[in-house]
């Protein structure tokens, strides 16, 4: 009598354990398969982090890479969502291509959500053209901001070219073709065509600031040379609107949208292959450093 | 010292006491809750917001894919929570709950097969028309004379206890 009370037990046992982990097995599942469908939340929270390009985010360095379809696609999702409220870009890059940065601008200004930007690290040049499109900037009094100019400069090898002996033989269609090529210098025409674009590109940047921040001509001219400003210096000249962090952010919406916030991160969450491919792609990036590295000493 | 052959007390089988099944099906239902709603609580606070009925309707309404995953989720408990209800009546004739009682699940045809034991917990399954077992079931187990839920007369089983006759 006594044996089969215990057997009986040691089947509930059984059964439990089986049904717990059936359970812990099935709910992993079903977040993992539906794992692009986002947490409950009403603000959205888009990441950008380094350096904003229209390219692939995929290799090596994509940790430093923001790509600009990535960040469309996340502000058009955030926006098409009837339970988003707001959407937070929480910025921490140092800017990127003048495209890739105006794409992302658009698809902001293209939101019918409230937008606010979070400044922390840095968020200069190409990353402050963005920041400039929200409807509120938020960053620290230490962050780094600002840097409204564009840069065009490469290594000119001509000089190093020449002293191996090397020349550089000069085949084109149109004289302005293989300007740039870091293998001559540049003539007067092609610096003076470079900087003409520069020069409206730099002010493409300014009109863009100026609009977006409601300032005066001579309020921009006065902060666009590509000077980059400390959070606490910025909030002075009008290129941001509070010095804080998430905390103030989130104020921000809840106080003009009258709700409470709940935030929930719009970003890409690797899986086991990708993260796994992303440690064997950086293990043979080192690698191949350590090797060019060491034949480059031995040149020396 | 030799042992004694007593005559046994005389005993008689009929259903089980309502209050009796209440309770063992309440306490199955703790159980259950630890067992397999632990592992989906972080999954619905995450997924649902912490806010009244009407809220987390305009939310699954505006947000189909997440009302998938919830559904999705419901589906896979009831079935979990069946699975329980089946396996150990149909093994043991008890769940945990009716073996603290001291109430037993027997068939009409002799040993409770699986799915019978399955039939008997069909109100697990979230969907109609098994969802109306919530409410017939009740009724039934109240007004009928055996005290057999609809669940139990449509799978040819009963839950009964043992009396004592003195």
């Amino acid at each position: 009598m006594e044996k089969e009370e215990k057997s009986k037990w040691k089947t509930v046992i059984w059964v439990l354990l089986s049904l717990l982990i059936a359970a812990y097995v099935l709910s992993s599942l079903i977040s993992v398969m539906l794992g692009e469908v986002e947490q409950y939340g009403n603000v959205a929270v888009i990441p950008i982090k380094g350096i904003i390009l229209t390219g692939s985010s995929d290799g090596v360095f994509s940790s430093t890479i923001a790509d600009s379809s990535d960040i469309v696609g996340y502000i058009e999702e955030a926006s098409e969502t009837p339970g988003i409220a707001a959407i937070i870009l929480e910025i921490d890059s140092p800017g990127g291509a003048p495209v890739a940065s105006d794409e992302i601008a658009t698809a902001l200004q293209k939101s019918n959500k409230t937008s606010v930007a979070l400044i922390r690290e840095i968020g200069t040049s190409g990353a402050y053209w963005i920041a400039s499109a929200t409807d509120h900037i938020v960053a620290n009094r230490m962050s780094l901001t600002g840097s409204i100019g564009v840069i065009g400069s490469y290594l000119d090898f001509s000089g190093f070219i020449n002293d191996w002996n090397i020349s550089y033989e000069r085949l084109v269609g149109g004289k302005y073709k293989d300007a740039g090529t870091p293998l001559r210098s540049l003539s007067d025409d092609e610096r003076a065509m470079f900087q003409k674009k520069i020069d409206l590109l730099h002010q493409e940047f300014k009109d863009i600031v100026m609009k977006n921040r409601k300032m005066s001509q001579s309020q921009i001219n006065n902060i666009a040379e590509g000077e980059f400003y400390l959070g606490s210096e910025a909030k002075g000249l009008g290129l941001i609107d509070e010095i804080g962090g998430k905390d103030e952010a989130i104020r921000y919406i809840e106080e003009n949208l009258n709700i409470t916030a709940k935030t929930v991160r719009y970003e890409h969450k690797p899986g086991l292959i990708e993260v796994l491919s992303g440690i064997i792609n950086q293990r043979s990036y080192y690698i191949g450093k350590g090797m060019a590295d060491a034949n480059i000493g031995m040149v020396r | 010292m030799p042992k004694l052959k007593l005559p046994k007390e005389p005993t008689y089988t009929g259903p089980a006491a309502i209050w009796k099944r209440a309770l063992a099906f309440a306490i199955d239902m703790v159980i259950l809750d630890i067992v397999i709603g632990s592992p989906f609580r972080k999954f619905f606070t995450s997924n649902l917001p912490q806010a009244g009925f009407t809220e987390t309707l305009d939310y699954l309404t505006a947000n189909p894919e997440a009302a998938t995953a919830i559904s999705a989720a419901t589906g896979f408990i009831g079935i979990l929570s069946l699975l329980y209800f089946a396996i150990l009546e149909s093994r043991l004739g008890q769940t945990v709950g009716k073996m603290l009682m001291k109430i037993k699940v027997h068939s009409d045809s002799g040993k409770i097969g699986f799915m019978a034991a399955a039939a008997r917990s069909m109100y697990f399954i979230f969907i109609f028309p098994f969802i109306l077992l919530w409410v017939l079931d009740p009724l039934f187990l109240i007004f009928t004379k055996e005290n057999r839920r609809l669940s139990e007369i449509i799978s040819k089983t009963k839950t009964v206890e043992v009396y004592t006759l003195r």
